[in-house]
């Protein structure tokens, strides 16, 4: 392998780092249509390159998220219940589904969450916090707080509606098991739209949950010999640095570039999805 | 509100868990940047086309310097990370007399045993 292609792949690793950790999207979404549209890399090798990328941006950023207090653990562990069991039975499953179907309605799903997030985006009141308790939410001690860094102050946050961002998530891991997609959309969206947590700790919490769920799929990559170290090893070191460097960015964007830079994500994730659908594959 | 002993006992179990993520992230760029380097020394994977996926080959394959049994066994610890992650968390609730969250801790690492059960079968 050539020193140039290797440098090639860290650089790639690390834009895919810092913009998967700044949105708790996990970084798959970049590497996966890079190396099948200009290394020419067939599509499950690609895959299982993204699913170490989205393990090496869960693990990077969280560490320096962990340590400014922005991640909430309760959330994420209460939660990765429902994305572990929801992987399992779509894993379970794939071979019986037709996927079809799915792909739209996830698709459909991903292009409404672009809108809601646009709304957010035109509605001053985006950022207000629900104020009273959620009985669910005081049982299992999910409320919480994080350091704003834009503004300087502590601002408490109490969870709410815990059923329906739970039933979200178990959706979420039910896709990821078996349409084998990245689903730190659905996540981001369960605990920020749905769970009123504030958009920074969800995103952290997001990317903290999205190694746990890849790690399962990972580990049977690893075994079936569809890992391509060469490729693999250089994008994971890349994607560490990324994620760490992002990580440290990402407190001191504000919200409003953050969904700014999320929505055509979604948008091209969800229509790339609908299409599919219907049997065309962009890549 | 939160008094003070669950504050600390908040920052102990983020702390831990933190801890983790650092040592196997740093074990896993260091592992993998020593097979890098292997490789561009030697401009060979050491194994040709066919690199071995079981773990005794690859322990075999460190010792004799082999460039991608080192960037596997990186990958490797990359992917265990978050497993582990999730095993040290039930210790760090239990460190803090969380036992709603040990148990709840304890439920996901039994689903992610059984899911790599299943996927290792099929």
């Amino acid at each position: 392998m050539s020193l140039s292609l290797l440098i090639t792949y860290i650089l790639i690793g690390v834009l895919a780092g810092i913009f998967g950790s700044i949105l708790g999207l996990g970084g798959g979404m970049i590497v996966t249509p890079i190396l099948v549209l200009a290394f020419n890399l067939p599509i499950h090798y690609a895959i299982a390159a993204s699913i170490i990328a989205v393990i090496g941006t869960s693990s990077g950023a969280s560490v320096a998220y962990l340590r400014d207090d922005l991640l909430n653990v309760r959330v994420a562990m209460f939660l990765e219940i429902f994305t572990t069991i929801g992987a399992l039975i779509g894993a379970v499953l794939v071979g019986i589904f037709q996927p079809a179907w799915l792909n739209a309605f996830f698709g459909l799903l991903l292009v409404y969450q672009g809108y809601a997030m646009w709304q957010k985006i035109h509605n001053k009141k985006a950022d207000e916090l629900a104020s009273k308790d959620d009985k669910i939410a005081a049982k299992l001690k999910l409320d919480s707080s994080y350091y704003n860094k834009l503004e300087q102050k502590n601002v408490s946050y109490h969870i709410q509606r815990v059923p329906l961002g739970a039933l979200i998530m178990f959706g979420a891991g039910f896709a990821s098991g078996l349409l084998g997609i990245g689903s730190g959309g659905f996540k981001v969206f369960a605990m920020d739209s749905v769970m009123q947590m504030p958009l920074k700790p969800s995103s952290a919490t997001s990317n903290f949950m999205m190694g746990v769920t890849a790690a399962a799929s990972a580990v049977i990559y690893f075994f079936n010999g569809t890992l391509q170290p060469l490729i693999v090893a250089p994008i994971a070191i890349g994607i560490i640095f990324g994620s760490t460097l992002g990580s440290r960015i990402m407190p001191h964007l504000p919200n409003k570039l953050l969904r700014t830079i999320f929505i055509p994500v979604v948008l091209i994730a969800g229509i790339q999805l609908i299409i599919k659908a219907f049997g065309i594959n962009l890549y | 509100m939160a008094d003070k002993q669950e504050i600390t006992n908040e920052r102990k179990i983020e702390n831990g868990i933190g801890w983790i993520l650092r040592v196997g992230v740093f074990f896993a760029v260091i592992v993998m940047s020593v097979g890098v380097i292997l490789l561009l020394l030697h401009g060979n994977t050491g194994y040709g086309k066919n690199i071995p996926t079981d773990l005794d080959p690859l322990i075999a394959g460190l010792i004799s310097g082999k460039a991608a049994a080192w960037l596997m066994m990186g990958i490797f610890i990359l992917i265990l990370t978050p497993t582990i992650r999730v095993f040290a968390s039930i210790f760090a609730f239990l460190a803090a007399k969380d036992f709603l969250y040990v148990g709840i801790t304890t439920l996901v690492f039994i689903i992610l045993l059984f899911a790599a059960f299943i996927g290792l079968q099929g």
